[in-house]
């Protein structure tokens, strides 16, 4: 045990230290500030309804109507987007750089297990996400006090750190995902570029080609049952990207007054006024409801971490 | 005592088999040189006693320790510098090895004196608090081999540490492993296709070539057995008469001889230089140089291979 704590302590004190770590906590950071700030000056329109979770609202407001629905425009949709990042730039040369610089054959010829070097370092980036999740959260709510003059109530505290955990998990994904990519190419430049590629992908492309797919859809229906199966249909393909996960578990929990926010929802709706339900929902409930698709996030970063890991058990490391 | 035994040792990589049935033993203290061409299988070799790889079949021991069966007791008493050995760019010659020190249970102040001590035995105490970024490769492989001292090893695999280090770094490395090796009664294994420095620091040699060792003992014994049992003595005379020839051909055990114009080559079942003189003084004749002819390392090295 003793030789994955001098690992685990290792890469920490790596990532810590790292400029592309300091450089990514900046950007988030200022990006957070920037949506919250924003968001603060917009609230007064925002929450028109009920007055609950006002202190919410400053984390889900968007900040323009008028944006194109491919940027970013709330803290919650920037963080969808930010937090892979983050993982991938934790993760995507954890192995094949030390494999690269002859260190990790020295590594591995110490008395150290294995499992214990992949173990490690997915603990340190874990660890390091939830670091800088926390500290910009904790950051953003000072500054949303500070706007908007209204601390948030106890239940928005709860909120706010299933919120947490559900970011932490979902970097944790994209964490294993780019450590996978470095278990199995031996370039670097490689391993970022795939883990990039796959993030723009279901940033940036899918909801595009989610979109025509859909409009395709919706536009040939007629019966209410074809309906109901086209909607479902869209759904299970709309959740094929972890991002969307993401989206639909991060909007439960901090916009209680909505129920889905899927996209297609919003094809069939209108009138976003039937969109708002009367009385947000308990949090017992949005758990309840965004519970299947934390299992799905969970068992991604699973299949993610144990490919890469079984990659590293069995392949073998020499310095040549 | 045995410190490295292979017994049976074999590593097939789909279908094309690296090492074949290698068997090997090596005793404590003892600097082993292990010589062959690129790709004869020596790192894998390495490997498998390491426990780094699975060998297909056989088995590998460390000091009694099985390779494969207890990995982590074997490498807790060996050391091992990869031929691109490399450190973390980022971190102080005393961090990395400090690292090193924690993955091998030694923390604290203990660490700290260890990794001191390695420095100094290695001569890179001034560069302590240097990043390794600012090494010279020279210097890398001065301080991979600090890195292994830390632990304090039994055992030292050093797979080709003098390959890409300009002359006088080799002979400086090349001390300083022998050097080392004296001073903590280290066995060490070196892999190795430059036969002078082999020759330089190695008392037993194992030849290998396509997985396969094809002789293996003392550098003496080997020369002995490439010269089939015989020696041969050059000698320049300043005048060579029939005397001289004929009182030589009398000599107990010289088999034959051969004469040039100032030279004469015999051959004899022992090392006769001291007889032969004593003849050729009682002819009154003149020796300007006499030199046993003997077997080195490279003659020994092409004779090996040249059989197989």
């Amino acid at each position: 045990m003793s030789s994955f704590y001098t690992v685990y302590w290792k890469e920490l004190q790596d990532h810590f230290t790292s400029w592309r770590f300091i450089f990514i906590l900046l950007v988030v950071l200022l990006a957070s500030l920037y949506a919250v700030f924003v968001a603060a000056s917009n609230i007064r329109q925002a929450v028109t309804g009920s007055t609950d979770f006002v202190f919410l609202a400053l984390f889900t407001t968007t900040l323009s109507s008028t944006a194109s629905s491919l940027i970013p425009n709330s803290f919650l949709a920037l963080m969808a987007v930010l937090i892979p990042i983050v993982g991938i730039t934790l993760g995507f040369d954890a192995i094949n750089s030390e494999r690269n610089e002859g260190t990790l054959s020295r590594l591995i010829s110490q008395p150290v297990y294995r499992d214990n070097i992949i173990n490690a370092k997915f603990l340190a980036g874990g660890i390091t996400i939830s670091i800088l999740l926390l500290s910009i959260v904790l950051l953003v709510s000072g500054l949303g006090i500070r706007l908007i003059g209204l601390p948030p109530t106890a239940e928005e505290v709860w909120r706010l750190l299933f919120f947490l955990v559900i970011g932490i998990i979902y970097g944790a994904f994209w964490l294993g995902l780019a450590i996978l990519f470095s278990t199995l190419f031996k370039q670097v430049a490689v391993s970022a570029i795939i883990s990039i590629a796959i993030w723009l992908f279901f940033a940036f492309f899918y909801p595009i080609i989610f979109q025509f797919i859909a409009q395709g859809m919706g536009g040939s229906s007629d019966t209410q049952a074809s309906i109901i199966r086209n909607y479902q249909t869209l759904i299970t393909l709309q959740r094929i990207s972890p991002i969307q996960l993401f989206n639909e578990s991060t909007i439960v929990i901090l916009a209680p007054a909505m129920r889905s926010v899927s996209q297609m929802l919003q094809l069939y709706i209108s009138d976003i006024g039937n969109y708002l339900l009367p009385t947000p929902i308990s949090l017992g409930q949005s758990l309840l409801s965004v519970w299947p698709l934390l299992v799905v996030t969970v068992l991604l970063t699973i299949v993610c971490f144990a490919m890469a890991y079984l990659k590293f058990m069995f392949e073998e490391i020499r310095a040549t | 005592m045995v410190m490295v035994e292979a017994k049976n040792l074999t590593k097939v990589y789909n279908s094309s088999t690296v090492v074949d049935c290698l068997n090997l033993k090596i005793d404590e203290g003892q600097l082993y040189g292990f010589l062959g061409p690129n790709g004869a299988g020596k790192t894998t070799t390495i490997l498998m006693l390491l426990g780094l790889t699975e060998p297909t079949s056989g088995t590998g021991f460390i000091a009694g320790f099985n390779s494969s069966r207890e990995p982590l007791k074997v490498k807790r008493i060996t050391g091992y510098i990869p031929e691109k050995v490399g450190f973390y760019n980022d971190l102080t010659a005393r961090s990395n090895l400090i690292y090193t020190a924690n993955l091998n249970g030694i923390r604290g102040k203990q660490a700290e004196m260890e990794v001191a001590r390695s420095l100094e035995d290695v001569g890179l105490k001034e560069k302590t608090n240097s990043l390794v970024s600012t090494f010279s490769k020279g210097m890398k492989q001065r301080l991979a081999i600090a890195d292994i001292l830390v632990k304090r090893p039994k055992v030292a695999f050093l797979d080709e540490p003098t390959s890409g280090i300009d002359p006088a770094g080799i002979a400086q490395t090349l001390d300083l492993i022998s050097r080392v090796a004296k001073e903590n009664n280290m066995t060490i294994v070196m892999s190795s296709h430059q036969l002078s420095q082999v020759e330089r620091i190695c008392s037993h040699v194992g030849m290998i070539s396509k997985g396969r060792l094809l002789a293996e003992g003392s550098i003496e014994q080997l020369g002995k057995k490439a010269g089939g049992g015989k020696f041969a003595i050059e000698i320049q005379l300043a005048e060579i008469t029939q005397d001289i020839v004929d009182a030589i051909k009398s000599v107990r055990g010289v088999l034959n001889i051969n004469r040039g114009e100032n030279t004469l080559n015999i051959v004899c079942t022992d090392d006769l230089r001291r007889e032969i003189s004593r003849v050729i003084s009682d002819k009154n004749g003149l020796i300007t140089q006499m030199k046993l002819q003997s077997y080195g390392l490279e003659d020994i090295y092409m004779k090996v291979f040249k059989e197989a």
